[in-house]
């Protein structure tokens, strides 16, 4: 008897320790889910000049940790599509992410945290472009009644020691 | 015929009402099938054909991105543009490109200049365009800078040009005609916001505009054709319920007629546009020798249905002649290579064996039922005597008194035509086929005044072996070509690898290959693909040429390709100029001669035709002249004119024959028919002087059905749809003073001879 109740609340206790997790974390990536329009400003290759730009993308999940976020984004100089597929572990505190541009081959690889609702997605290989060696830190943060999503970006051109604020793009669902 | 004839009185004549069941489904599916119609340009597929020059402009073209495919969006402001102008530049260019179909975009602020320390290219816009004083500096140097060829921005940078590209297949005009309307809902917006004029012009839009266009003619000139034909009919008879019998049946002809276009997938074009319209006239020339023949004999004091029993015996042969003339004239511009060709030739088969149809069965069961009304009944015989008899009779006499010189002349006046019109100068612009003060046009020619020319001309460079397409060697061959056409006149500026380099250097030393690639890499696909081909080996130097007719075109391409020749290069081949304009120019030529042999086959074949079908060759050489007069005599008026021969006229000129014909067939039924009656006149100048008396009140009566019909062209949205309409009421004018001077006095003499 004892140690069925004992099999019990430990069961109790995992069930208690999990679930609030697994509803966390799903909640984050459900919060992509559905028709945005965004509007921003976007250097071009992270360091030039600031240009506006405009997104139209859909977030669906295509498993329940993992969503594809993605569109048609527009700047005055030109277009391409663009998806990001997000996923997270089991604790939904590790999040895995990928970037695909219309305009590269290369799909540019992400890993980050959640943190107080904020993702942080940090750039797992840098790139060579030109003269620089760029990384980039995107952060996502959902608001908290999933009406808007603000997007931002950072690189940083590891051999010159430069920053730039490369994007910011405020999302809003489509009516 | 004497089958066909028995069949129209056992069925039409004698059971009318059975004949109405059976029109009554036939209309109802003939109204579906107008709905199925389908409205198309056809201007592209004009020249599609297996030709050499066809085969290798269909080759290169596949490899680059077309410029036939380009929107141009000409943004106007009342002065110099600002920053709050460009600010809602910038909101409808970032909106347009979310637009299905729009595959890039040029506008001023892709424009490029070298930073400060020449490591980057940076926009030529600043950021921030509340800077009044960088932001005129900028639109100066813009106003100034020609990345492709073109300049985005006027010089009193008042105005500006936005390209667009629209992704597909340029031919399907289905998808592009979508993409062109939802530009055109969001350039009103933009219109609304901005405050600023926004037009929008381009190949595109020309051919978009045409196809509306078609289906407005579709509904004005059938429309008008039909009162035209119903307002002449009552002139003619003096009787409105006459007039109304004598519209019914045109009107069914062309119901059938448009319908078995609908359902047999037979589209409306710029060329088949004027289709219907022809048909409908055809049908109420056919239907105008019933009814009078009805009348005639019914003032003779025959009853009604004996009236028109004998009415279709006698006047049935010759409606089947003439559209069996007409459907050869048709039948031979299967002659032509061209598919939108050989379209209106199946279509105007198909169109002239439904009216014939039309007339033959419907016609009398229209007088056999509705004549039978007490109202129409009575004002069917002739109460009054025919206009112009008098006249007619003293014409014949008179005519066939001086037969040996009136002959003589018209031979003469033929030989001296065809003298003229032979060889065929031909001429062909693709905006021949839209008014000069159209929107679109006028749009295009402010945009034209900005960027230079869109139509362009496109030199394939090959790359030799061991070749890359940035290597220095190649960029020096094809600045060599540059300097090389620069100076050929009409040329408004060339684009291609060194003209990118050139651009990009500003003012200083030529930026290195490697730079150039760096920054061609960056660039959108769509416009690499202008320079460099799909393979990689294949290059390009397109030319921005202005469209200034056929024979000038090809001049030009023969001036580039002979210049571009000798001028030993190295790194690369050069090939024979090509694009949509020297294809064109270089094929229209030979389709307008394709369509002069189609001509004379119909030349040929038509009287001999009537030859077999009387079993008369005096009517089969008398036949030739009287018909090909008017045609000879037009042609060297066009070329002498300097209006050359376009694809419209030599259309038209074919067409026109055919139908002019019907004439003079009527005028052999009706000595055929006396020569049956009483055989002892035979074909005396007598008998002569009375068929003519008799046939010559007809003969005026459908030309002016015709003409007048065809006058309804004249509201045509398409100025060559209006120079078909003017050219065949000419040759129908003509044809008829021709039927009746030259030909009975050719009658006489060939008689005479053969006798």
């Amino acid at each position: 008897m004892d140690h069925i109740r004992k099999t019990l609340l430990s069961t109790v206790i995992t069930i208690l320790f999990i679930i609030p997790n697994v509803t966390y974390a799903k909640d984050i990536v459900s919060g992509f889910v559905g028709a945005w329009i965004g509007e921003g400003v976007a250097r071009p290759n992270g360091f030039g000049p600031p240009e506006r730009i405009k997104c139209k993308v859909e977030g669906s999940l295509s498993s329940p940790t993992q969503v594809g976020f993605g569109g048609r984004c527009a700047t005055v100089s030109g277009s391409g599509e663009f998806r990001l597929l997000i996923a997270q572990d089991e604790t939904g505190q590790a999040i895995a992410a990928t970037v695909i541009l219309s305009t590269s081959s290369e799909r540019t690889a992400f890993s980050g945290r959640v943190e107080g609702g904020i993702i942080r997605l940090f750039q797992k290989q840098p790139v060579v472009q030109g003269e620089r060696v760029i990384t980039s830190v995107m952060t996502l943060e959902v608001s908290s009644d999933d009406s808007s999503i603000n997007m931002q970006s950072v690189v940083t051109d590891t051999k010159m020691g430069e920053d730039s604020q490369s994007l910011v793009i405020q999302f809003h669902k489509e009516e | 015929m004497r089958y066909l004839s028995s069949f129209i009185l056992q069925s039409s004549v004698l059971r009318p009402v059975w004949v109405l069941l059976v029109l009554l489904p036939l209309a109802v599916a003939s109204v579906f099938g107008v709905l199925r119609i389908n409205y198309e340009d056809g201007l592209r597929s004009v020249f599609s054909s297996e030709s050499q020059v066809f085969q290798e402009y269909a080759r290169h073209s596949d490899g680059f991105t077309q410029s036939e495919a380009n929107v141009a969006v000409l943004v106007s402001a009342p002065s110099a543009l600002d920053g709050d102008d460009l600010g809602h530049l910038q909101e409808f260019l970032l909106d347009v490109q979310f637009l299905d179909g729009i595959a890039g975009i040029l506008s001023v602020f892709s424009l490029r200049r070298a930073d400060q320390g020449g490591a980057a290219f940076i926009p030529l816009l600043p950021s921030e365009l509340g800077d009044q004083g960088a932001l005129h500096l900028a639109l100066k140097s813009a106003a100034r800078m020609n990345l492709t060829g073109a300049a985005l921005v006027s010089s009193d940078l008042r105005e500006t040009v936005v390209v667009l590209s629209i992704g597909g297949d340029p031919s399907e005009m289905v998808s592009s005609s979508k993409v062109l309307r939802n530009l055109d809902k969001l350039t009103a917006k933009f219109a609304e916001d901005s405050g600023l004029e926004v037009q929008v012009a381009g190949l595109l839009s020309v051919r978009e505009h045409i196809i509306q266009g078609l289906r407005l003619d579709q509904m004005k000139i059938n429309l008008l054709g039909a009162l035209f034909g119903f307002a002449v009919s009552l002139v003619m008879f003096r009787s409105f319920w006459v007039a109304a019998l004598n519209t019914i049946t045109p009107i069914i002809a062309l119901l059938f007629c448009l319908g078995a276009f609908g359902w047999f997938g037979l589209s409306i074009n710029a060329l088949t546009n004027a289709l219907p319209v022809l048909i409908l006239v055809l049908a109420s020339s056919d239907s105008i020798h019933l009814t009078y023949e009805i009348r005639l004999r019914m003032s003779a004091g025959e009853k009604r249905i004996a009236a028109v029993r004998q009415a279709v015996i006698d006047i049935a042969p010759p409606c089947v002649l003439t559209s069996l003339t007409t459907m050869l004239a048709f039948v031979s511009l299967f002659y032509s290579e061209s598919p939108i060709i050989r379209d209106l030739a199946l279509s105007g088969v198909v169109g002239v064996f439904i009216a014939m149809i039309a007339v033959l069965f419907v016609h009398p069961m229209v007088f056999v039922l509705a004549g039978g009304l007490p109202l129409i009944k009575r004002a069917l015989p002739i109460r009054h005597a025919e206009q112009g008899q008098g006249f007619t009779d003293l014409l014949a006499k008179a005519v066939t008194s001086r037969f040996r010189a009136i002959s003589v002349l018209g031979v003469a006046l033929c030989v001296a035509g065809l003298w003229v019109l032979l060889p065929v100068q031909t001429n062909y612009r693709f905006m021949e086929n839209i008014d000069v003060d159209n929107s679109v046009a006028e749009t295009l020619s402010r945009v034209e005044q900005i960027a230079g020319p869109v139509t362009t001309v496109e030199i394939p460079l090959r790359l030799k072996d061991g070749i890359g397409p940035f290597d220095a060697a190649l960029l020096v061959d094809i600045g060599v070509l540059h300097q090389a056409v620069k100076d050929i006149a009409g040329i408004h500026s060339g684009f291609s690898l060194h003209s990118l380099r050139v651009v990009l250097s500003g003012d200083g030393e030529l930026v290195s290959p490697e730079v150039l690639k760096a920054m061609f890499d960056k660039m959108p696909e769509r416009f690499r693909n202008r320079l460099i081909g799909t393979d990689g080996r294949t290059l390009q130097l397109t030319l921005l040429v202005p469209d200034i007719g056929s024979q000038a075109v090809a001049r030009f391409a023969l001036d580039v390709e002979i210049i571009t020749r000798n001028l030993g290069l190295t790194a690369v081949s050069v090939g024979r100029p090509t694009g949509f304009l020297v294809m064109s120019s270089a094929l229209s030529d030979a389709m307008i001669r394709q369509l002069t042999i189609s001509f004379l086959l119909a030349a040929i074949a038509c009287p001999l035709l009537i030859g077999v079908w009387y079993r008369r060759l005096d009517f089969a050489l008398a036949a030739i002249v009287p018909n090909l007069l008017p045609i000879a005599l037009i042609g060297a008026g066009l070329t002498l004119l300097d209006f050359d021969i376009q694809l419209t006229s030599a259309l038209a000129l074919t067409i026109a024959f055919g139908i002019a014909l019907d004439d003079s067939i009527h005028v052999f039924n009706r000595l055929h028919l006396q020569a049956c009656e009483d055989p002892s006149q035979g074909m005396s100048r007598q008998a002569i002087d009375l068929a003519m008396k008799k046939v010559s009140p007809v003969l005026v009566t459908t030309t002016v059905i015709l003409s007048s019909g065809i006058l309804a062209t004249l509201v045509s949205e398409m100025p060559m749809i209006r120079f078909f309409g003017v050219l065949c009421i000419v040759t129908f004018v003509l044809a008829l003073i021709c039927d009746l001077l030259v030909l009975p006095a050719l009658i006489v003499s060939f008689t005479r001879k053969i006798r």
